[in-house]
């Protein structure tokens, strides 16, 4: 109410998500994967927890059977992009500068010129960041989150968010498992506290035990989309 | 630090929303950020400094309401009347 010539502030009421526009365009990047009909698994997890070696043996064991291609986010340097390419799968490094998480625009710009009709997966590894990824849809079918036996058993209580917003837990460098007093029960216990029922996958990159299983379940879940 | 890309988006889509009122300028921006979004009011707070400079939204107060959940949203804009 306005007295005297006094005004009062006009207040609008808005209700808008702050990340609408990420969100629309990971919408429009979902659609145009589902008609490519393209499976599209994100990886997040800190940094060093083995996301490149993972992903270099899984795009390595599934060029037997299937069309792949990765893109891999980090704040400089090409040496991801130059790791996996040993796959031989097509890959692409997105340099992100100082920005700690992929958005939907970044992943559409690298995505620019490739055909999608023409893959069975793309695999999407973000920055290793275990909280800024988690606000950031990128479009993707399927979201892993990787913990490391040498990171120790409470990270999913720690960074509770990242681990609520992925599909999926993978346990990397088990093969280390004994030398760092890890324990797998308490582990998949916190994964669960934090979210229940989430399926867990147990891996030694290095080894190469679990990558069987996991290659299984990648194409079983590709399959049900 | 993702509050500074968060920020950026809230001056967005609050930029964006202003055009559509006319041309007062915005005196305040409220807006409710939940337990799960991943979003640190204090640090969204600081990176907001930053990010206001040179916008609309350069005279315009943050105001932050915490809630449960994963809700990350604008939900009003004050105008000079």
């Amino acid at each position: 109410m306005s007295a005297a010539g006094t005004s009062m502030p006009r207040i609008v009421e808005v209700r808008k998500n702050i990340l609408k526009h990420n969100d629309e365009l990971a919408r429009q990047l979902r659609r145009k994967y589902a008609d490519a009909g393209v499976f599209v698994v994100s990886l997040v997890s800190s940094p060093g927890s083995g996301k490149t070696a993972f992903l270099e043996k899984t795009l390595t064991k599934l060029a037997h059977t299937h069309r792949t291609a990765a893109l891999v986010g980090d704040l400089a340097t090409d040496n991801d992009a130059a790791r996996l390419a040993r796959s031989g799968a097509p890959v692409r490094q997105i340099t992100t500068g100082t920005t700690c998480h992929l958005d939907a625009a970044m992943v559409e710009k690298a995505l620019d010129g490739w055909d999608l009709g023409i893959l069975d997966f793309l695999f999407i590894e973000n920055v290793g960041n275990l909280v800024c990824p988690s606000s950031f849809d990128l479009g993707e079918s399927f979201r892993v989150v990787l913990l490391s036996v040498t990171e120790g058993e409470d990270k999913p209580l720690k960074y509770p968010t990242i681990f609520h917003s992925a599909d999926m837990a993978v346990i990397t460098k088990i093969d280390l498992g004994e030398a760092c007093e890890f324990d797998l029960a308490t582990a998949r216990d916190n994964i669960h506290a934090v979210a229940p029922g989430m399926p867990i996958h147990e891996v030694s990159a290095k080894t190469g035990t679990g990558m069987d299983a996991w290659i299984e379940f990648l194409a079983q879940r590709r399959s049900a989309a | 630090m993702h509050e500074l890309s968060i920020a950026m988006s809230m001056i967005d889509v609050a930029e964006e929303e202003a055009a559509t009122r006319g041309s007062q300028p915005v005196t305040a921006i409220y807006v409710k950020i939940g337990a799960l979004s991943g979003v640190a009011p204090d640090a969204l707070s600081a990176a907001y400094e930053l990010a206001r400079e040179n916008t609309d939204l350069a005279n315009a107060r943050l105001v932050i309401e915490q809630v449960p959940g994963h809700e990350l949203l604008v939900t009003a804009l004050e105008f000079e009347s």
